[in-house]
């Protein structure tokens, strides 16, 4: 055989007319082919017979290849012993921890991140088929995603000679069910296990895992006092029946059993339709975890048979022993296991999250009632210290108090009295991470500081809230989930942080922008407020945070009430429908506030703004002259502290309250963002770093970056696929999920040659379009007072630039050399054209609109963002009147290649992904239904739709070449000291 | 293991270089499965090719990354790496070697309603090749349909011609090549 040719030789012309007089003679009744042939091939007898021997072969060759082949095992003697591997991958075998049914258990050193785990190889007769093995793997993978601080963690899945083995968080400590076996625990360490365990069956559940083996001896305690849930999910993996039977119920059919020693073991934790063989879902686990809960209260095993059998009619048929559990516990504990233990699935607790919250809720209430001084708390309770004192609280800061010990805090700050500005020379690092670490809060004490690491300070889209110890702790994460998320915070006893996380896509209608809490000490995040962002505490009761006015798509204003949303009172909405309040800081005595604050077109482009509590008037503008992300007030009231973009870097300023001059107090390379004041006034915490972006290319060839400038963006391809333009940013500002130059450089690159070209020589350039012919371009200048103006200018420099409307950006190119842009107007933006003159301007549609994109190839559709029949959703706009046409039901980027053959659309949020769809030839778009591409995954079932894994390319000719922009932060905390 | 991912794509783009890296990979893997699959049970015990590569395109892709395109891409690689695998086994078993921990291959269960119980595989391969140089279509075709265990409907997406066409070829393919194999024996 021989490798694949790049040319198959054709068939020749004889072959051919075999293949058809083959074809035909098949076709027909086996009586009427040898006249049909005889007819057919009267010229050449040779053909006719070798045709006739073919349809005999046809005949007889019925099943003949129609089985794929099967390989056949003929070897002898070369079923190998079990036997302990050294290495398993990049694992070294240390130890040997167990071996059983559910296979055998090492543990094991992973040199590369020097830390030890446990290694699960599976057993071999659960991975004889390959549709099983196969299916394993898939089940590893979403359990691998399960990443809780209450779940045994799965690291990975590695191949053991052709055997898969879990790679598993290794868990120190005792189980539950070897510290059950010396007798109950007190009721309120149990609540503590109990809550902990309810946080990771509520994670592990909202990603549709459910547990199906819960028992103590798959809850680990370590000696710090925290609970993990282990082997999650791995009863389903090993069963690995998707028609999620239980893997009890085919051991039941089977009683030639090899595994009973587990089976007994397990049985008493199953739940009534786990022992039916019926199909068990979450409310499986919530069976089990009211077992646990019982016997870690009572130290009896809930439903308990001697055998399998006994056990099975304890389960299906018996009560526990309700007179057992402790007189100490409380009623709503005992309601809670009566919920729990319900036969009846249909009748159960529903949600596990509920247990959780149940459980909280007492820890609360005991709070309120027990009153204890705070430092009483941290220091007069250790762990596993067993009286009714350890409550669910106590224990947790008892925890943190060691933390602290251990961490040696207390000394992490000393001043250095120096000149009134910094140098980065002063600062001190507090974190090393090779990606960002942004938007730093410092806890109440100033002991801890809580940040968000892997994305950008706002609107920060995979980045995850962290908490450190200051100075040397570790930095530990707290969430782990796709949220978008922004404004961390400590809340005012330094227990939780609470963060504004953005659920939902923009314009579904679960879109919302609410405030969550997760503890300090990591467990489950819970909503604090709907429609609450950047919140912040005036006292411990009263918060300050932003609110979505009702009937509105995103104006956003200032707002304060109670924690409970009691005694609400707007202090102040941006005039502008678009505009939105952001973060917001209380000054000390509680006059005043400083805000950060959006403009119309969702940037951070203007001042902050300082207003008076009582929301008698809309404040002022205070501050450097520039876009301001970020404010703070010393500790005493007396300054106010700014980050802001000026002058095309972002530095730190500050401005003595109420009528000083501002003035800059970082300077230099290293840009600032951010500000955390330490309780002390003498130092604050900011993030420092640099952000870069550069354009990349696509093609056959391969990827490769095509620019060097600093920051790069916003890339077009010419139609003839030799040279792309771009802008390099002179200064940047944030908009909603990114960044965007509010002043830029057009630049562009010969592919061929790679040299760069000015393309608008001593132009500040914000936005721009080139026509279809090339010869022109439409672009948008900042302009003086904030007012984005429009220019035209032929490409070739061969005539000046000349401005043809104000007030207006996002310009492209429609028919005729019209211009489509965004009008910017007093309270609301509108989709607007005009001519190449400068003449004839008219609002396109009545609707406001929030994003305008591109135009299609012919110049009569536009993409716009904007409010369709009562919802948010992506439209094409016809230029020339007519219906709009709805690409998605939320917020997504589209536009169409060069030629108009494809049209791209990327989803405005989660993976940077684009779809290519194929338009039909003659249409203007691929044939969509009337609600738009949703979900937008579903895309990928269009026959000849690609999908390309960036988000928001710049599409080329076909789908095979774009053009788009690979942006790089590093940014990490720094303390700076005041002077 | 995604760079797979991405060399199916490369290739389906045009980069004819990226089939190059990518033969080596799942040559390897494929081999490596069948190798292991076969230590772990006992002698007499069949695999389906079909169940092989199926498994071997699970290990070595991100599924979700792909589109149904990559996928048959990726079974036209495999089905001629399969055939591959077969021959130079069965050339090993005449050679009277035998290779650590190697499979046979039977085709016992192919045609029991046939004469030929048993077919050679060196001979099918032989037989494969005659038929390539007078029809290559044919020829990937019965690899798709028989070393990689494609329907129809898949073997016309990995080629890119309709199930009808696929349908034709397909019998053809199959009265030539038993034709061939009877002659022969």
């Amino acid at each position: 055989m021989k490798a694949p040719e790049p040319v198959p030789p054709g068939p020749d012309e004889e072959w051919l007319r075999l293949k058809d007089l083959f074809e035909a003679a098949r076709a027909l009744p086996a009586d009427r082919r040898p006249a049909y042939l005889a007819a057919a091939c009267s010229d050449n007898l040779a053909l006719r017979q070798e045709v006739e021997q073919l349809i005999a072969s046809y005949e007889r060759a019925t099943t003949f290849l129609e089985k794929p082949v099967m390989l056949f095992h003929d070897e002898i003697g070369t079923n190998d012993l079990p036997r302990v591997p050294e290495c398993i991958g990049p694992y070294r075998i240390t130890a040997t921890l167990g071996e059983g049914g559910m296979g055998e258990v090492y543990r094991a050193h992973d040199a590369r991140l020097g830390r030890d785990v446990a290694i699960k190889i599976l057993p071999r007769l659960f991975v004889s088929e390959p549709e099983r093995l196969a299916r394993f793997e898939r089940e590893a993978r979403v359990l691998a995603s399960l990443n809780h601080p209450h779940i045994g963690a799965i690291y990975g899945l590695e191949d053991a000679e052709g055997v898969p083995a879990l790679v598993l968080e290794l868990v120190d400590g005792v189980t539950l069910a070897d510290r059950l076996a010396k007798g109950p625990l007190p009721v309120g360490d149990a609540l503590i296990i109990a809550v902990q365990v309810a946080g990771a069956l509520e994670a592990a559940h909202e990603k549709g895992i459910v547990h199906r083996d819960l028992k103590p001896a798959n809850i680990s305690i370590t000696p710090d006092g925290i609970a993990k849930v282990l082997d999650f999910g791995v009863a389903k993996v090993l069963a690995g029946d998707e028609s999620a039977l239980d893997v009890s119920a085919s051991r039941m059919a089977m009683p030639d059993d090899t595994i009973a020693g587990m089976v007994v073991g397990t049985a008493a934790y199953m739940s009534p339709e786990q022992a039916r063989g019926q199909v068990v879902d979450k409310r499986t686990d919530i069976w089990a975890f009211g077992c646990v809960l019982y016997e870690t209260l009572t130290g009896l095993v809930a439903f308990k048979g001697d055998t399998v059998a006994d056990t099975t009619v304890a389960i299906l048929g018996r009560e526990p022993e309700w007179e057992a559990l402790p007189g100490t516990t409380p009623a709503s504990v005992r309601l809670l296991l009566q919920r729990c233990l319900e036969k009846d699935p249909r009748r159960r607790l529903r949600d596990i999250g509920d247990a959780r919250l149940e459980i909280d809720q007492l820890k609360n209430r005991s709070e309120r009632v027990r009153k204890d001084p705070p430092d009483e708390r941290v220091t007069s309770v250790t762990p596993g210290h067993e009286s009714q004192r350890s409550t669910y609280r106590a224990i947790g800061l008892s925890v943190l108090a060691l933390v602290l010990l251990a961490s040696g805090a207390g000394l992490f700050y000393s001043a250095q009295p120096a000149a009134a500005v910094t140098s980065p020379s002063e600062y001190t690092q507090l974190t090393n991470f090779t990606d960002a670490a942004v938007a730093p809060s410092l806890s109440p004490d100033g002991r801890m500081v809580t940040f968000i690491r892997g994305g950008e300070f706002f609107l920060s889209r995979g980045g995850q809230i962290y908490v450190k110890l200051l100075p040397n702790g570790e930095s530990v994460r707290l969430t782990n989930d796709a949220g978008v998320k922004y404004g961390p915070v400590f809340t005012p006893d330094g227990s939780r942080i609470a963060y504004t996380q953005i659920t939902g896509f923009f314009g579904s209608p679960s879109y919302s922008w609410d405030t969550w809490t997760v503890p300090v000490l990591g467990g489950q995040p819970t909503r604090l407020l709907p429609n609450a962002s950047g919140l912040t505490w005036m006292t411990d009761q009263r918060v300050l945070f932003s609110e979505i006015m009702t009937g509105t798509t995103l104006h956003m204003g200032l707002v304060t009430a109670t924690e409970g949303r009691a005694e609400s009172r707007e202090i102040y909405f941006p005039p502008h429908q678009s505009g939105m309040v952001h973060y917001s800081y209380a000054s000390p005595d509680r006059q005043s506030v400083l805000v950060v604050e959006m403009d119309q077109t969702h940037t951070f482009n203007q001042p902050c703004r300082l207003l008076p509590f009582d929301g008698s008037s809309a404040g002022r503008q205070v501050g450097p002259p520039g876009a301001c992300t970020a404010t703070a007030w010393s500790p005493d009231g007396k300054w106010m502290y700014f980050g802001a973009r000026v002058g095309g870097s972002a530095h730190l300023w500050r401005q003595k309250f109420p009528d000083g001059a501002p003035e800059q107090i970082t300077f230099g390379p290293i840009e600032e963002e951010g500000i955390a004041l330490a309780p002390d006034g003498r130092s604050l915490v900011t993030s420092a770093g640099n952000r870069r972006s550069a354009i990349w290319i696509h093609d056959l060839a391969g990827e490769r970056a095509i620019s060097s400038e600093g920051y790069a963006l916003d890339p077009r391809l010419s139609r003839d696929g030799t040279r792309v333009f771009y802008l390099v940013a002179r200064d940047l500002v944030t908009v909603s999920g990114g960044w965007v130059p509010s002043s830029a450089e057009l630049r562009s690159v010969d592919l061929g040659s790679g040299e760069t070209d000015s393309v608008l020589p001593g132009v500040s350039v914000s936005g721009y379009d080139i026509s279809r012919d090339e010869k022109n371009i439409v672009f948008t200048t900042p302009g003086s007072g904030g007012e984005s103006q429009i220019w035209l200018a032929s490409l070739d420099r061969g005539t000046p630039p000349r401005q043809i409307a104000r007030g207006g950006d996002e310009a492209s190119f429609g028919a005729g050399g019209d211009v489509i842009f965004r009008a910017l107007q007093g309270t609301g933006n509108l989709l607007a054209r005009i001519r190449k003159d400068g003449t004839e301007q008219e609002r396109l549609t009545n609707a406001h609109i929030l994003d305008k994109f591109g135009t299609s190839p012919d110049g009569e559709w536009v993409i716009a963002v904007s409010v369709d029949a009562g919802e948010l959703a992506t439209l094409a706009v016809p230029v020339h009147g007519g219906a709009s046409r709805r690409i998605c039901a939320a917020a997504c980027s589209a536009g169409w290649s060069s030629d108009g053959r494809f049209f791209y659309v990327a989803p405005a949020w989660g993976p940077g992904r684009t779809f290519a769809i194929p338009v039909p030839a003659g249409k203007p778009l691929p044939d969509f239904s009337a609600s738009g591409i949703d979900p937008l995954a579903a895309v990928v079932s269009i026959p000849g739709a690609r999908m390309i894994e960036h988000g928001s390319v710049s599409p080329g000719p076909d789908p095979s070449m774009y053009v788009f922009t690979k942006t790089d932060v590093q940014r990490n905390l720094f303390r700076i000291p005041l002077h | 293991m995604p760079a797979i991912t991405a060399l199916l794509r490369s290739w389906r783009q045009g980069d004819g270089a990226a089939l190059d890296h990518l033969i080596p990979l799942v040559d390897e893997e494929l081999r490596r499965v069948a190798r292991a699959h076969f230590r772990r049970e006992h002698p007499g015990h069949t695999l389906q090719a079909t169940a092989l590569v199926h498994e071997v395109y699970l290990r070595l892709t991100d599924v979700d990354g792909l589109t149904l395109n990559d996928r048959t891409h990726f079974f036209a690689v495999a089905s001629r790496l399969m055939r591959q695998i077969l021959v130079d086994h069965a050339r090993r078993k005449r050679a009277g070697k035998r290779g650590a921990g190697v499979t046979m291959m039977s085709l016992d269960d192919v045609s029991p309603a046939s004469d030929a119980s048993i077919v050679d595989v060196l001979a099918l391969d032989e037989a494969l090749e005659a038929l390539s140089s007078r029809d290559v279509r044919q020829c990937r075709v019965v690899e798709l349909r028989f070393f990689a265990g494609l329907t129809i409907d898949e073997t016309a997406e990995a080629i890119g011609v309709s199930a009808a066409t696929v349908e034709r070829e397909w019998a053809m393919a199959k009265a030539w090549l038993y034709q061939r194999l009877s002659v022969q024996t």
